[in-house]
């Protein structure tokens, strides 16, 4: 039987870029294909010169590659299933620079996803944010922040060791229900550093999935971050949750087709 | 006196009003917005004085120093702006009474600096003496069933996760040659008006460690690294700093020892308590030159800056000072002269630098301050 999944995400501009007029730099994408549904986020590097540009291509890059070719990718081994995935993002960002000459490194971004299809899952990461998962109730990470010693140093995609920073993840789901990704704004606000936990509040956001329909769940998600995530942080950001459908209110290929 | 428009205050009355009238949020959210109607009032009222950009305190500052302005007011906003800046920046939860004496405190200060009368609805917010008539009935309000005003997040809800710290450690030269040109008295003051930015900025109050490292007659640790409000007594205990004796010598190797040391040390203490921090930053300043071994201290420091682990500011004082000496501890950054005693414009510049380094982002390039205090 196949499964049913509800998405909802947003993402919104941190205090600083709104004091110099700049784009918000964080994406969030999610994609359904061969019944497999994709979510990813993205958090453009403040020193690239096209991060936004970086962070959009990234996350739509990565649920069309997942989607795709979920089934290669999960039988294959992780190395070869990490070279797949960051090749298509790279050759991706590749092609953007010739076309608009511009280089790699201005394309900058870190990046997670998690792709859902039957009872198996493939998650990604690199960077900072945190990826994790709802399993029996309780919020497991999955990836944590992948930070240098400082805490404004990290790693991404375009970084000479993104084979090296790059963590993939598979497996069955299982008991896992639900996926949620977070960019490093938003940690300040749902993620215990030193306990390495999610907040708790986080499962509520689950439930208002089970409980309401998307749009309503994606717009709460905005204001909610307009009005107080945004404010514990001069950065921008941003959350996606994919969620194991309980009720009526699920998602068709319609829903998800961005 | 009236240096605030009517219309300003007419419209800070109406927005004060408005955030009132909201029933779906308590006091503790609402008091927050209040934070942009007190920066709106002291950006006009100092528009033509401050530069784009300028701190609330120092507006403050600028609005109130030297003036007859009734100490009510002065302390009221100020106690105003700390209790935003609390909530803004480490998730402070307000009360119903900090709300209605927020209040308080920014209408008196518009009705005294514009001269327009507070509104009586106004005023009934913090003054219960103050009964509004009511005029029409009120319909009651409309509970959509699944509104998304229902899907709240709290800020209870939220973690609260300690602020990034920037350790900076200042190490000062007290040798006997400071006493020339009272150098140790204009750099005192340069460190006196440096700790007390620091602690006033609503960023740099949270992000900004010191330490200070004195070397003369012998190396002396004056302050060891600490949230800055909880070094106040030390501060005021230790400084100023002095020269002991005019026949003292500059131990600059020791002390730079002593300062990685403790910057490790202090570093190690982060990392068990999960506070991420900021490249340390090592400020040496001295008018002479070592008169112990610089070996260690400069192999140490400068494999530290080569590795990106450490930002290292060599400042010399006066002509005297050996840049030649003084360029080994950093094989990126070459010393700096002061200008004269230029010691304000150096901590100015030092401040808005720690302050824009706090502010940074992951991968986002730290640009320091224009240096206008010296030279290479």
């Amino acid at each position: 039987m196949n499964r049913e999944w509800k998405v909802a995400g947003t993402y919104v501009k941190g205090i600083s870029h709104e004091r110099q007029n700049k784009d918000c730099h964080d994406r969030y994408s999610f994609k359904y294909l061969n019944n497999a549904v994709s979510i990813s986020l993205a958090d453009g590097a403040g020193s690239a010169l096209k991060p936004e540009i970086g962070a959009e291509l990234a996350t739509k890059q990565v649920n069309k590659t997942v989607t795709k070719e979920f089934d290669s990718l999960f039988n294959t081994d992780i190395y070869s299933a990490s070279h797949k995935i960051t090749h298509a993002i790279r050759t991706a960002f590749g092609i953007y620079a010739k076309r608009y000459n511009c280089k790699l490194k201005d394309l900058a971004t870190t990046l997670l996803f998690a792709c859902v299809k039957d009872n198996r899952y493939i998650a990604g990461h690199i960077g900072d944010g945190i990826l994790a998962c709802l399993q029996n109730d309780e919020l497991i990470v999955l990836s944590p922040p992948d930070n240098g010693e400082f805490i404004n140093e990290t790693y991404f995609i375009t970084s000479n060791s993104y084979k090296t920073r790059f963590r993939l993840f598979k497996g069955n789901l299982d008991s896992v229900e639900g996926f949620v990704l977070m960019t490093d704004g938003t940690c300040e606000s749902l993620f215990d550093k030193k306990e390495k936990k999610v907040a708790p509040i986080v499962l509520t956001l689950f439930d208002w999935l089970d409980n309401y329909p998307m749009q309503e769940v994606e717009a709460a998600l905005k204001e909610n971050f307009e009005n107080l995530i945004k404010r514990k942080t001069t950065d921008d950001c941003s959350i996606v949750m994919l969620k194991l459908a309980r009720h009526d209110l699920i998602i068709g290929e319609n829903d998800l087709s961005n | 006196m009236s240096i605030l428009s009517e219309r300003t205050a007419n419209q800070n009355f109406g927005k004060i009003k408005s955030i009132h009238s909201d029933d779906k949020h308590s006091s503790v959210e609402k008091t927050p917005k209040l934070w942009p109607i007190l920066e709106s009032i002291f950006i006009e009222m100092t528009s033509s004085d401050a530069a784009f950009g300028t701190p609330i305190i120092d507006r403050m500052r600028l609005l109130y120093d030297g003036k007859n302005i009734p100490k009510e007011i002065v302390d009221s906003t100020h106690k105003t702006r700390m209790l935003c800046n609390a909530i803004r920046h480490k998730g402070h939860e307000a009360n119903d009474i900090d709300y209605k004496e927020s209040i308080e405190s920014l209408v008196k200060c518009m009705n005294y600096f514009s001269g327009v009368a507070i509104p009586p609805e106004v005023e009934s917010i913090y003054n219960s003496n103050i009964v509004i008539p009511v005029t029409q009935p009120v319909a009651p309000p409309v509970i959509k069933v699944n509104s998304p005003s229902l899907l709240t997040i709290r800020q209870k809800d939220l973690v609260d996760n300690p602020a990034a710290r920037l350790p900076v450690a200042l190490l000062l030269d007290t040798s006997g040659s400071m006493l020339t040109d009272n150098r140790i008295g204009e750099l005192n003051k340069g460190i006196d008006l440096f700790f007390n930015s620091i602690l006033e900025d609503e960023v740099t109050r949270f992000s900004v460690e010191l330490s200070i490292i004195t070397f003369g007659r012998v190396v002396t640790k004056v302050l060891d690294f600490a949230n800055i409000e909880r070094q106040i007594p030390d501060f005021q205990k230790n400084m100023p700093v002095e020269v002991n004796s005019p026949m003292d010598g500059t131990p600059m190797g020791e002390a730079v020892e002593l300062a990685i040391k403790i910057l490790n040390e202090r570093k190690a203490e982060y990392k068990i308590a999960g506070v991420e921090y900021y490249q340390p930053w090592l400020v040496l300043m001295t008018d002479g030159q070592p008169t112990d071994s610089i070996s260690n201290a400069t192999t140490l420091t400068s494999s530290m800056v080569q590795a990106e682990k450490l930002s290292l500011f060599t400042i010399a004082i006066g002509a005297g000072a050996n840049l030649v000496e003084l360029s080994k501890f950093s094989p990126k950054r070459p010393p700096l002269r002061l200008r004269g005693l230029n010691f304000r414009e150096f901590f100015e510049w030092l401040k808005d630098s720690a302050k824009s380094t706090s502010q940074s982002t992951p991968g986002q390039s730290i640009s320091l301050q224009p240096i206008g205090w010296g030279s290479v």
